[in-house]
């Protein structure tokens, strides 16, 4: 054989290739992220799921995070568990708080991204509150709905629409729809399985251009303006909020204010003034400028639309550059009031309440001092100040109300005290059905009786169950005794066939009496 | 010739299983192998419309050492892309099983796919479909959303996977296993179901296998345009060339082999051939065994009886080799249809005017019709359609 002829091959080295950690969940691209559109960590997380092909619930599963520590785990759990159980806790998903963050950080730890939190609010969360910054249920423009499905485009729910001061759309100039126009419901913002852009209640889609109501101009002009600067400025503050080098701290608002005052020469007193003029109540400024409380959305956007300047350059141009810009203008703020339509306590007709108050004294179940105020839309304290008589006769005659309706729970104070003596003793569940009263209202209404008959059920449930046990063992017992005389081994297997009701030997209890009978006729050790 | 021995020396002294273990992760870069990798890689840079390769060849020649290597080359080329999308696999592969039934089941398979794509396992057993075709209202108006996992939902969910994750090739090993279906059912299904899905996720997807594969080659124009093919062959012994690869094949296995004394494999070339039929990747497994059995034995040396002991049988051998012609027969016969495809296009006649052949084609037409109408004879009856029923006369 002629060697030369061969030749040496290269050796192949096939280790299992190292691979870059991959995501556990998919990285989905957030949409929109940098813009006045960007998508909401709900949204996201919707939409992840669906990628997935599970629901929002098993998406978030606490399974999945085997990698968490123990501890951030059950918080995770907790908070998963209770935000999805409780819609109304649900506007806290896109939140600025604790449970954003958390939300956010263990997304972002699952899909491998580092953009998650700017689906959030959360960058703005030194410098405003989350009172009336969010909408606790959905609102949505269905031309926007409409137009992305007609090119193709992702269904999502950008950020914006979950705002509360946010009421149009600005690509459309239209109010956002908050209720289902074909099942007239209010929509939660999540829910354990939902399809964007589709009602979660009755499935409908909701970009149908039959259910646009375009807004009357003579409406909307008076407030489009002020409507158009709410979405601009917080569509400013979503845009921005991936680009900032450094996020506002606390005191920056009483920095801005104090810096202005002082450049224009105001005094204390002149603050008051000063706010009055530009309509907001100087207290609440002057909480501000101490730093004792930081402002909520609505009185931060009074703030600094009066100043014309959008909060985003509030936030977080340099002051002394600031403060040039700072004019008055009181102009837009006027507006918002009369948006807001709230009657101010000086307008308060004393006719009209006399009206009012007559007419919930005419009523069959006359209603508390605080339902009237509501309707007037003041404080039970100028109901007093205003009508002292009427005020008292309401309030006694809501008071012999509800003594009567307490009469009527004495009718059901009977029922249950008649339900502590029955025999056999019933269930919770089987009286509230009876009575038809919620069971949590009657565990309120008579905590003892209630918790007496639950425990009285209870015990007779136990004692069922006891000699039930005793039966089986009792059946047990001879049918081993009878196996044992006949000189075969009383096995598991051979008891179960000479039972009446074998699905008993899976139980721990039998098992135990087995082992025991077993062990005193010498088949055990 | 003294060959140089291609192993370290330090090996020599090493514990029994290192050096059991050094030659059983030896990979040999043979020509067959390496021409079908380099063949393989321009495809997967660039697949164009062709989302399927069928890699095919016999038992044990390499075909997973292949993927195994093409994997490794498609981590390299992705790494960069990888660590900005982490999202991303550079690849998966799965192998296609069949049942104790002996039948290969669709839904396990969508399930293992799943679980290749590094699918969160709570996952898998709660895919529901979000296809608007899976949401509909109850009778009290509500939203229901089917809960069942079906086939088709898997499968839906393995499309959203592979859109998300986006390898750049999806392996299905031992895909020959995909044509164990049952009775009834179209032998074209699944094969074709992995086309649309290849098709939709613009992923391209590697079946490799036996040549059991080419039974899809007939199958369907659709398939065949966007599939392509990739032989890997055994060493034939009938051609010179082949003879002397396997021979430096021998030798390279021979100069690898961590034994104190060289074993001398190349004298017995024709016997090692002869046991595994020409395919590098019986051999290697044979020479593992009769590695193993010569260290356990102490011995210095493999020798003939050695690899005696561990040789696969005649009759195996023979079940193996009529696979193998039959499988290479198949394959030349869609390798050489190069000629009658020619032929059957009208590439190998001279051409002509088309004139000339609408004329010739006429004329045929007047024939024909003419020598249909002198075809009727008398007293046969027209086609048409008899009344049924009971006639009624009425006067």
């Amino acid at each position: 054989m002629n060697h030369k002829e061969l030749s040496i091959y290269e050796s192949l080295e096939l280790h299992p290739p190292e691979i870059p950690e991959c995501s556990r969940l998919y990285s989905l691209e957030p949409i929109g992220i940098g813009t006045p559109d960007c998508e909401s960590l709900t949204s996201y997380i919707i939409r992840l799921s669906q990628a997935h092909c599970v629901t929002v619930n098993k998406l978030l599963h606490p399974n999945i995070l085997k990698h968490f520590e123990r501890k951030d785990l059950s918080d995770y759990s907790q908070l998963i568990y209770r935000l999805l159980r409780s819609p109304h806790n649900s506007k806290s998903f896109n939140g600025l708080g604790l449970t954003t963050t958390k939300l956010s950080q263990q997304l972002e730890a699952l899909t491998l991204r580092n953009d998650l939190c700017f689906l959030t609010m959360v960058s703005w969360s030194e410098v405003t509150t989350y009172h009336q910054l969010f909408r606790d249920h959905q609102a949505w423009c269905p031309v926007c709905y409409e137009e992305w499905q007609m090119n193709k485009k992702p269904l999502y729910t950008p950020l914006l629409w979950f705002l509360h001061p946010v009421k149009i759309c600005l690509h459309h100039c239209q109010y956002l729809l908050e209720e289902c126009p074909h099942c007239q419901q209010i929509l939660p913002i999540i829910v354990k399985q939902m399809q964007p852009g589709y009602c979660s209640q009755c499935g409908q889609w909701l970009g149908s251009s039959s259910s646009i109501k375009t807004c009357p101009q003579s409406i909307y002009e008076d407030n489009i303006k002020w409507h158009e600067y709410v979405t601009i400025s917080i569509g400013e503050l979503i845009a921005a909020a991936p680009h900032l080098s450094s996020l506002p701290t606390r005191d920056r608002t009483a920095q801005v204010l104090n810096a202005y005052f002082s450049a224009n020469n105001i005094t204390k007193g002149k603050i008051a003034t000063f706010t009055r003029f530009i309509g907001i109540d100087p207290g609440n400024i002057f909480v501000y400028i101490y730093n004792k409380r930081i402002p909520r959305i609505d009185k931060l956007l009074q703030i600094t639309s009066a100043l014309q300047i959008s909060p985003l350059k509030f936030f977080t141009e340099d002051i002394n550059t600031l403060i040039g810009k700072l004019q008055v203008n009181s102009q837009l703020f006027v507006k918002v009031q009369d948006q807001d339509n709230k009657p101010k306590q000086t307008k308060l007709d004393k006719i009209k309440i006399q009206q009012v108050l007559t007419e919930a004294l005419g009523e069959e179940a006359p209603p508390s001092l605080t339902e009237v105020a509501k309707r007037l839309k003041c404080s039970r304290h100028s109901l007093k100040n205003y009508c002292p008589e009427l005020h008292q006769i309401l309030k006694l005659r809501h008071a012999e109300y509800v003594k009567t309706l307490s009469k009527y729970s004495f009718k059901t104070r009977h029922f249950l005290e008649a339900a502590l003596i029955v025999n056999p003793p019933p269930s919770m569940q089987s009286i509230t059905k009876s009575i038809g009263i919620n069971s949590s209202k009657l565990y309120k209404l008579f905590p003892e009786l209630c918790y007496q008959i639950s425990k009285r059920h209870k015990e007779y449930r136990n004692a069922c169950t006891l000699e039930k046990r005793n039966q089986v063992i009792h059946e047990m017992n001879e049918a081993i005794f009878k196996l044992h005389k006949q000189g075969k081994e009383p096995t598991l297997a051979q008891v179960r066939k000479l039972l009446t009701k074998p699905g008993y030997t899976r139980d721990q209890f039998f098992q135990d009496a087995l082992f025991k009978t077993r062990q005193e006729l010498g088949y055990e050790n | 010739m003294s060959t140089a021995r291609l192993f370290p020396p330090e090996l020599l002294t090493a514990p029994l299983q290192v050096r059991l273990n050094y030659y059983d992760n030896y990979t040999m870069a043979h020509p067959y192998l390496y021409e079908a990798f380099e063949t393989l890689k321009p495809i997967i840079r660039h697949c164009g419309e062709s989302k399927i390769i069928f890699i095919f060849g016999p038992t044990g020649v390499g075909k997973t050492k292949l993927r195994l290597l093409t994997e490794k080359w498609i981590v390299q080329e992705l790494w960069k892309e990888m660590e900005v999308d982490r999202g991303r696999i550079p690849f998966a592969s799965v192998e296609a099983v069949v049942q104790k039934s002996g039948l290969f089941n669709t839904k396990d398979h969508l399930k293992r796919c799943l679980y290749a794509l590094h699918e969160p396992k709570e996952f898998i057993n709660h895919k529901i479909n979000y296809g608007v075709q899976g949401i509909y209202s109850d009778n009290e108006g509500k939203i229901v959303i089917k809960q069942k996992i079906l086939e088709t939902d898997l499968g839906w969910a393995l499309e959203q996977s592979l859109k998300h994750r986006r390898p750049q090739t999806f392996f299905i090993d031992e895909a020959h296993h995909l044509l164990a279906v049952a009775s009834g059912r179209k032998l074209t299904d699944v094969p074709e179901a992995i086309k649309s899905l290849a098709n939709r996720t613009e992923v391209l997807h590697g079946l490799i296998g036996t040549y059991e594969l080419l039974t899809l080659h007939d199958i369907g124009d659709q398939l065949s345009r966007r599939s392509v093919y990739i032989h890997l062959p055994r060493y034939n012994a009938e051609f010179i060339e082949d003879r002397e690869i396997w021979q430096s094949v021998i030798w390279n296995f021979q100069g690898q082999i961590p034994t104190v004394e060289e074993p001398d494999f190349l004298s017995n070339w024709n016997y090692l051939y002869e046991r595994s039929l020409g395919c590098v990747g019986i051999l290697k497994n044979w020479l593992n065994n009769a590695l193993a059995d010569a260290l356990a034995e102490e011995a210095n040396i493999i020798t003939l009886s050695h690899l005696e002991r561990r040789a696969l049988s005649v009759g195996q051998c023979r079940n193996i080799f009529k696979a193998i012609k039959e499988g290479e027969k198949r394959a030349t016969e869609i390798e050489g249809e190069v000629e009658k495809l020619r032929i059957e296009l009208g590439l190998g006649d001279k051409p002509v005017f088309r004139q000339k052949v609408s004329k010739e084609l006429q004329q045929s037409q007047e024939q024909s019709s003419q020598f249909k109408k002198r075809k009727k004879t008398l007293g046969q009856r027209k086609p048409q359609r008899d009344s049924v029923g009971i006639e009624t006369h009425e006067p």
